[in-house]
């Protein structure tokens, strides 16, 4: 009986969370004349503040050791950057160095922006499937006119070998036709996203009629026709998929591939506050 | 009695029993599953950890190096701050409840997560220490009104010298109709085109004012929400700017016990009172002493540092001490 109750007292010790502690955590901080603050209460004060981004950083090192990603390729990446700053700011570089906390910080975070990007990189790789299937990408090009009459003249002329630009820019289109990657997921007319997806092989599509609505300033609904024309120039996401990634990496959160990673090499939390803070943004940080 | 006799005879009580166990049962499964998730400590090498990724280990002492890094001066400030003014000062019940009604309001009107971090970026952690922190506040500024108080000829005199600070008082009485006049030196005046009942009280407010206290007058007839208060507005100094020039104007003017004229604003007619220009009345508002340390951050930050001094309170933390005294200490000022 004793046995018994000695194993049920150690299981229910073992079931008590310990605090999360930092090494010599009675090291005096502050003291004085009644009163101290020990270095573990300054620590559990300091962990008030939104860390968040600490631990994002020190999570894609983590990665880029777990990935194997190449330090040289790091580095690279990250002095390339700082140079563009450096170009880009010239005389006024060295006030937004400081402004960041100067140079080595800002090497830093480009370190972790560039380790971002090469696990985005893998995350699309392992993912590929899905994410063809998720964003079905097309190339196009995409204009949109104010009549049909416009938008059927323009059609024609293509048809009897004018290039889409010239043709655009005859019904008064003015900018450049600039060739995209658009998905289900592209902010576009629903019509026009229908025509894309239908789409199995380059084609120019016939005239798409789509209605806008829009309210004005003085709360009345108006709504505009708006007729597309839509040369859709590549249905094979294979032959770019480089393109297809610069999309996703301008679409997908950082949290969505953080979260693959840490389901990946199996996250384990041991900090309350830490989970705590990190896990409204990172579902997977548990 | 066999099963059949038993449920026959108890149908009653074995129903009500069935039902208090499912209620009973579904509270425990909703409450398991609304459960926080508790994290569990764990030890490696000595080390506390704050998370494990594949082998990769990352460890209490490598976050607080970072912390440190990062928030350490500004949180080493907030806990000297808060334990100064704990040894300094005593907390009151007056604080207590001083800081009990400014929780409730906060409370009712603000949701936790936002309270929460909001009290979590001045370094406390969270609605669970919300009294602390109103507390700590009151101790704060009493902490250094005492300091003014002790060096009043050093901070106090000049200062009253200069902005000629004190509290004011003032009787409205709108005017429906008042025209906004452009003069010739860019200034803006305003002429009232009062109603009959509009001037009426007016004559009224100033027979009364020769007979009765200004505050009892403002009660009774002021048209604005510091009448309840007696028409009290409060701290007022030169570089006041709350009200509108025209009462500006009238209230620098004024010495203690002395009523304005009437003055005309696009709100109507007004008639200010100053109240008084004694320190021992002026000490009461938080503005007069954060005026006085204006964005002197060294002089803002003596108080604390002769009570910590007076009191042997040391930062034991070179690093932090250092990083924390080249910002708030004379130290700085050579830099």
């Amino acid at each position: 009986m004793k046995k018994l109750i000695v194993l049920l007292c150690l299981i229910l010790l073992s079931g008590c969370a310990a605090k999360t502690s930092v090494s010599d955590p009675s090291a005096s901080i502050i003291s004085g004349d009644g009163v101290s603050l020990s270095k573990q209460a300054f620590f559990e004060n300091l962990k008030n503040n939104d860390y968040t981004q600490i631990i994002v950083n020190n999570l894609f090192k983590d990665l880029a050791t777990l990935e194997n990603i190449d330090e040289n390729t790091i580095n690279e990446q990250a002095e390339a950057s700082l140079e563009e700053v450096k170009e880009q700011y010239g005389s006024s570089y060295d006030k937004v160095a400081s402004y960041y906390g100067g140079e080595d910080v800002l090497l830093e975070s480009f370190k972790i922006d560039a380790i971002a990007g090469i696990l985005a990189d893998s995350y699309f790789d392992a993912n590929q499937e899905e994410l063809l299937e998720e964003y079905k990408p097309v190339k196009a090009k995409i204009i949109y006119l104010d009549t049909r009459e416009k938008a059927e003249a323009m059609i024609e002329e293509i048809k009897n070998g004018t290039s889409y630009e010239m043709a655009a820019a005859h019904q008064g289109y003015g900018s450049e036709v600039e060739e995209k990657v658009y998905t289900d997921k592209s902010d576009i007319s629903l019509e026009v996203k229908s025509v894309l997806q239908s789409a199995d092989e380059p084609m120019l599509s016939s005239v798409i009629l789509s209605v806008v609505s829009a309210t004005d300033s003085e709360g009345n609904t108006t709504s505009e026709d708006r007729y597309y024309v839509a040369d859709i120039t590549n249905v094979d996401p294979t032959t770019f998929m480089d393109e297809f990634y610069d999309y996703l990496a301008s679409e997908i959160d950082t949290a969505d591939i953080l979260n693959y990673y840490m389901v990946k090499y199996d996250i384990e939390v041991y900090d309350q506050r830490t989970y705590e803070l990190m896990s409204k943004t990172y579902e997977e940080f548990k | 009695m066999d099963i059949k006799e038993i449920l026959k005879k108890f149908w009653f009580i074995i129903l009500i029993v069935v039902v208090f166990v499912g209620f009973v049962v579904v509270y425990a499964i909703d409450s398991f599953k609304n459960r926080p998730i508790e994290m569990t400590a764990k030890e490696v090498d000595g080390q506390y950890l704050i998370y494990s990724i594949g082998d990769q280990n990352y460890t209490a002492d490598e976050l607080y190096d970072e912390l440190k890094e990062g928030y350490g001066t500004t949180s080493i400030y907030r806990e000297f701050d808060r334990l100064v003014c704990d040894a300094a000062i005593k907390t009151t019940s007056e604080m207590e409840n001083v800081a009990a009604n400014q929780s409730a309001y906060l409370l009712q009107n603000y949701s936790e997560e936002e309270l929460n971090s909001q009290l979590q970026s001045v370094g406390f952690s969270g609605v669970d220490e919300i009294d602390e922190y109103y507390i700590y506040i009151q101790k704060s500024l009493e902490l250094r009104t005492e300091y003014l108080k002790n060096h009043y000829d050093e901070y106090v005199a000049p200062f009253m010298e200069e902005k000629h600070p004190k509290i004011i008082s003032h009787i409205l009485i709108k005017v429906a109709d008042v025209e906004e006049v452009k003069n010739e030196d860019g200034t803006t005046s305003y002429v009232a085109h009062p109603t009959k009942e509009e001037s009426e009280k007016l004559t009224v407010v100033e027979e009364e004012l020769k007979a009765r206290p200004f505050a009892d007058v403002a009660k009774e007839y002021s048209e604005d929400s510091s009448s309840e208060n007696g028409g009290l507005l409060g701290y007022f100094d030169d570089d006041n700017s709350t009200y509108v020039e025209v009462f500006k104007k009238a209230a620098k003017k004024l010495n203690e016990g002395e009523n304005s004229a009437v003055i005309t604003s696009e709100y109507g007619y007004h008639i200010i009172r100053c109240d008084s220009e004694n320190p021992e009345d002026l000490y009461g508002y938080t503005d007069f002493i954060n005026n006085i340390f204006g964005d002197d951050v060294v002089l803002y930050n003596a108080p604390l540092l002769e009570k910590a001094k007076e009191l042997n309170i040391t930062i034991n933390d070179e690093t932090l001490n250092d990083s924390l005294m080249s910002q708030i200490s004379d130290e700085s000022e050579g830099e």
